[in-house]
């Protein structure tokens, strides 16, 4: 193992751990689940390092890496599940829920149930979208053109009155 | 409640997430090296099952050249080897095209459209690997029989109505064995995969 080479990772996994928990979050409801596809978000981060590629930015290979490993780990069935192996800990750890007023917990709450409402995709529009990110930005993580996702974040919003008009 | 206002939640959330923490000891200690991803998984086990398709075909032809005399066992023999050589020709093609992918750069869309396209391959392609493989199996036994025992199977098997029969009955068992081995294993893989890329073709439009 060369230190360097880990300290890169270690310092990309800090500068990223913020968006890195929230795909995380927004993928797995069960804490094992979550357990499982951070190492495996991990495992890719780590090997591509040596493939990194930087005409892209750190962030849209972030965003691609985790992206794609939690999409394609939503689809693991439960045979699968079953083989995985228990791991004991988690890298990226939420502290402190103290800070936390009573009202955002709630609004959380109700955000990340909408997230979970929308399939895997649109949950990866939702992310970035919410993340602050451009439609051109958002079209170049995810392959689609900038239209297309006009489109699905129009789509999006629909379903969202839909769902916060009944509450 | 608009998008905006989830926008804000979202935001006002991070503005306490600075209680994320990175658990170091851990990153320092676990050996990334060592482990496979599950991309890395399905590939290496499609190359495998592709290598043994080409070990098989090599085997075969071996075989073949050592019992050349027996002509009708080695024209069978031919037969399991080309069963062998278009199998992996065919696996060849699919898991070439994704090993040539760049799984950590490609965008979200087109790298989950290849690795469904894989997965519909190369599950539909078990129904025929079975078969392929008891092909093999039927036409590289009597070779090895003939070369390390001297015995031709086909001398023993008299052309009768009886025993035509039976090997009618054989086939047909293996038929059956083999469609119902590929619903138990296949099936519902297949079904999901086939659903998992109508998924994202849909997606994608």
């Amino acid at each position: 193992m060369n230190l360097s080479t880990r300290q890169q990772f270690i310092a990309i996994i800090q500068t990223h751990k913020r968006i890195l928990f929230k795909i995380i979050n927004s993928y797995c409801k069960d804490a094992d689940d979550r357990k499982d596809l951070e190492q495996e978000i991990l495992i890719n981060i780590w090997k591509s390092l040596k493939t990194y590629d930087n005409k892209y930015t750190l962030s849209t290979w972030i965003y691609r890496v985790a992206l794609n490993v939690a999409i394609s780990h939503y689809r693991k069935d439960s045979k699968r599940k079953a083989q995985t192996q228990a791991i004991d800990e988690c890298v990226i750890q939420f502290e402190d829920d103290n800070t936390i007023t009573t009202e955002l917990d709630q609004n959380i709450t109700l955000l990340y149930a909408f997230i979970d409402e929308l399939d895997r995709y649109n949950k990866a529009i939702m992310i970035l979208l919410l993340e602050g990110n451009s439609y051109k930005y958002i079209g170049e993580v995810l392959g689609l053109t900038e239209t297309n996702v006009a489109t699905k974040i129009n789509r999006i919003k629909k379903l969202l009155k839909e769902k916060f008009n009944n509450h | 409640m608009e998008l905006n206002d989830l926008e804000k939640i979202w935001k006002e959330k991070d503005r306490n997430e600075g209680s994320i923490k990175i658990n170091e000891k851990i990153l320092l200690k676990r050996n990334y090296d060592n482990a496979s991803s599950e991309f890395e998984k399905l590939l290496k086990l499609s190359i495998l099952g592709r290598n043994l398709a080409l070990i098989y075909f090599i085997v075969s032809l071996l075989m073949v050249y050592l019992v050349g005399n027996a002509t009708v066992i080695a024209s069978l023999g031919i037969v399991g080897a080309i069963g062998m050589l278009l199998s992996f020709i065919y696996h060849f093609s699919y898991t070439n095209r994704l090993r040539k992918l760049n799984y950590y750069s490609m965008p979200v869309v087109d790298l989950q459209k290849a690795i469904n396209e894989f997965r519909v391959k190369s599950v539909g392609a078990g129904k025929y690997d079975f078969m392929v493989v008891l092909l093999w199996i039927a036409t590289i036994s009597p070779m090895v029989i003939q070369y390390f025992f001297g015995k031709n199977l086909y001398t023993y098997f008299e052309l009768s109505i009886s025993n035509t029969l039976i090997l009618i009955v054989v086939l047909l068992v293996l038929y059956a064995a083999n469609k119902q081995m590929y619903k138990t294993l296949y099936e519902d893989k297949l079904l999901k995969a086939e659903a998992d890329l109508k998924e994202i073709l849909e997606f994608e439009i």
